[in-house]
């Protein structure tokens, strides 16, 4: 389904997008409050740019000191060409260890890979562990968010959703009793799992350490619970040294949500003596977007899940809608360079207002790279019947006298055609609008009455 | 070839030149010496919580009244009656049951209320801020720093396995953004500035 149609689909239901729409602007308004108490806050995003810049143009470099520093560390390091490496990377892992029980904190990276159907397939128990991530798990539905994966779910529907899944006691959607249902439910899982596996928000090349962000400390239970911890990355969370962290970890929260820092910002450089540790850095695509300098810089991105909070059409459309592993302007950049047909429809998602580009923490032109992905898609994917109109519109716009003969005609039609006749399936422009009752007649004629008249 | 081989080559072939140097000692000028207030009513924002103790006599008074009778691990060593059955356990697991954990951190952050705790803080035992149902923190109010870029300054010579930032308790926003604290980590967290 496109995005246009799964939007509709979203807006039958007019209460619920609005409801939405406040939920997630919530999250941006905070993220305003946030941002506001820190007086460098345009020093830090084109600082964390830059460095973003500096990371793509040594980005080889920086992967093999990082991976010759991880070594060093004690950590084994896996690379996987693309999402189906990676998953028999991670199994292969899990096997040598009889691994029955994965307890997993949020990785867009094995979402993006599929990575749980994977392993379910294979006889291995895949529990995801932050709550969001959990009740869509429960709800067998994909993250429709990157950093609140179940912000399309209301409370009323997550207590029903408890009750059959861990057989919790209705609670009309109280969130304090459903968290801590959910606490000791996980608690369980933690505490009998055979290896954890987390995703990466930076992975530091000078000391070949990875840095993983959460506000439930779920990653760290799950990884210093268990014999086994798996880190995925993509492979451009590279950074260059451990003073750059200061300036992302200062930009990352507050543009998600507007607090200071996460409750947990974790590093790990080695694992524990009892214990193994595997980074597993992927490309899946990443190498070859890298090569497409109109749309290199959409590799930046920190998913802090601004340029979603903030997007008029995400908000009133759902993460859902998009069909894409990440959802919202960013996702609608991103997603192109993987299949370009089958996300032909995300960069017009849009309406270029720019506001995502303005709330980037990394200074991604986010609106200018969906413009650009429209005149690749429209070159490679044409739509006919667009590009007709189009043509038939220049032609009318560019001749004076054809313009104000049709004017006139619209008019005269507009005024007498009865309603089916101007509103029909052919008029998608009027699905949601109505004409405006049209002056008797246009400016041009307007102004060389009025002149005559004053110069008389 | 190898994977990384071939993903190393595509890189090569597709990266973007840049010559530009990255400064960030912009940063680390900070010239507000309300370090500490700005610390507190940070921490207050994550829902953390701080006390200040005026000697020593005091701080063992905060403790004691925190720990009132829980089960306890006081990894700082600072409680002058040592409850029996707190010896340090090398099984991550047979802390499940505590309930609350005491450490002395070496660095705070002003700007959003964070300690940094590492392997050596926790004695190797990384579960333990994790797994406890309430975070105790000992800090000294000198060792409170502005901003993160100072934090690093002062814990990147320091080599260790594992390290965090530890802001508050923990938190989760994912039922409908309600705010509800104790998700997976500690219910409460309370930094007690000496």
């Amino acid at each position: 389904m496109t995005h246009s149609k799964a939007a509709a689909e979203f807006n039958k239901d007019e209460k619920r997008v609005d409801w939405h729409d406040k939920a997630v602007w919530f999250m941006r308004s905070n993220r305003d409050k946030g941002v506001a108490k820190i007086s460098q806050w345009e020093d830090l995003r084109e600082a964390a740019s830059q460095i973003k810049l500096d990371v793509l143009s040594k980005l080889d470099i920086y992967l093999e000191e990082f991976e010759k520093n991880a070594l060093a560390n004690g950590v084994q390091v896996h690379w996987a060409e693309d999402a189906e490496e990676h998953n028999q990377i991670v199994h292969s892992i899990l096997q040598r260890h009889s691994v029955k029980t994965l307890v997993k904190s949020k990785s867009m990276l094995t979402e993006e890979c599929h990575m749980n159907p994977y392993l379910e397939q294979r006889g291995i128990e895949v529990i995801d562990t932050d709550l969001g991530e959990r009740i869509i798990q429960l709800a067998g539905e994909g993250p429709s968010h990157i950093t609140a994966p179940a912000i399309h779910k209301k409370k009323e529907e997550i207590d029903e959703l408890f009750q059959q899944t861990m057989g919790t006691t209705p609670s009309n959607g109280d969130p304090q009793y459903l968290t801590n249902a959910a606490r000791v439910h996980l608690r369980d899982k933690f505490l009998n799992a055979d290896a954890g596996l987390t995703g990466v928000n930076f992975a530091i090349a000078e000391s070949g350490g990875v840095v993983v962000c959460t506000n439930e400390g779920n990653a760290d239970m799950g990884v210093h619970l268990t014999p086994v911890h798996i880190a995925c990355m993509g492979v451009e969370k590279i950074i260059p040294k451990l003073e750059h962290l200061g300036v992302f970890l200062r930009l990352l929260a507050r543009s998600a949500s507007g607090q200071s820092i996460t409750s947990y910002s974790s590093h790990f450089f080695k694992p524990r003596p009892d214990q193994e540790m595997h980074v597993v850095i992927v490309d899946n695509g990443r190498s070859r977007h890298l090569g497409r300098p109109d749309f290199r810089n959409s590799l930046k991105c920190i998913r802090c899940s601004a340029c979603l909070n903030t997007c008029p059409v995400y908000r009133r459309s759902g993460g859902h809608s998009y069909g894409s592993v990440i959802p919202g302007p960013i996702g609608s950049i991103l997603s192109p360079n993987v299949d370009l047909k089958k996300y032909s429809g995300l960069p017009f998602a849009s309406t270029l207002c720019g506001s995502c580009s303005d709330v980037c923490p990394v200074k991604i032109d986010i609106h200018q790279q969906l413009y650009k992905w429209r005149q690749v898609v429209m070159k490679e994917h044409p739509d006919r019947i667009k590009q007709s109109t189009m043509r038939m519109a220049s032609g009318v716009l560019s001749n004076a006298r054809v313009f104000d003969k049709l004017g006139w005609l619209a008019r005269f039609l507009l005024k007498y055609l009865p309603g089916w006749m101007v509103y029909n399936k052919w008029n998608t422009w009027g699905r949601q609008r109505d004409f405006p009752n049209l002056p008797q007649s246009n400016f041009r004629h307007w102004y060389i009455k009025n002149r005559k008249k004053n110069e008389q | 070839m190898s994977s990384k081989t071939s993903i190393l080559n595509r890189i090569r072939e597709n990266k973007p030149s840049f010559d530009g140097t990255i400064d960030l000692s912009s940063f680390l000028v900070d010239e507000r010496e309300d370090t500490l207030e700005r610390f507190c009513s940070s921490l207050a924002a994550n829902s953390g919580k701080y006390v200040l103790a005026s000697d020593e006599h005091n701080l063992n008074e905060v403790l004691l009244e925190e720990v009132a009778g829980k089960s306890y691990v006081d990894i700082a060593g600072v409680l002058e009656v040592y409850q029996e059955g707190n010896v340090l356990d090398a099984d991550a697991k047979n802390y499940k049951d505590t309930k609350v954990v005491i450490f002395k951190a070496q660095v705070g952050v002003a700007e959003n209320g964070a300690v940094w705790v590492d392997d050596q803080i926790i004695q190797g035992l990384r579960i333990l801020p994790f797994i406890v149902e309430h975070t105790i923190v000992i800090l000294k109010q000198t060792s409170i720093v502005p901003t993160m870029h100072h934090a690093y300054q002062k814990i990147g010579n320091t080599e260790t396995g594992f390290g965090t930032f530890l802001a508050g308790p923990s938190k989760t926003g994912d039922i409908e953004q309600n705010l509800v604290i104790g998700a997976h980590g500690a219910l409460s967290h309370l930094v007690v500035l000496v």
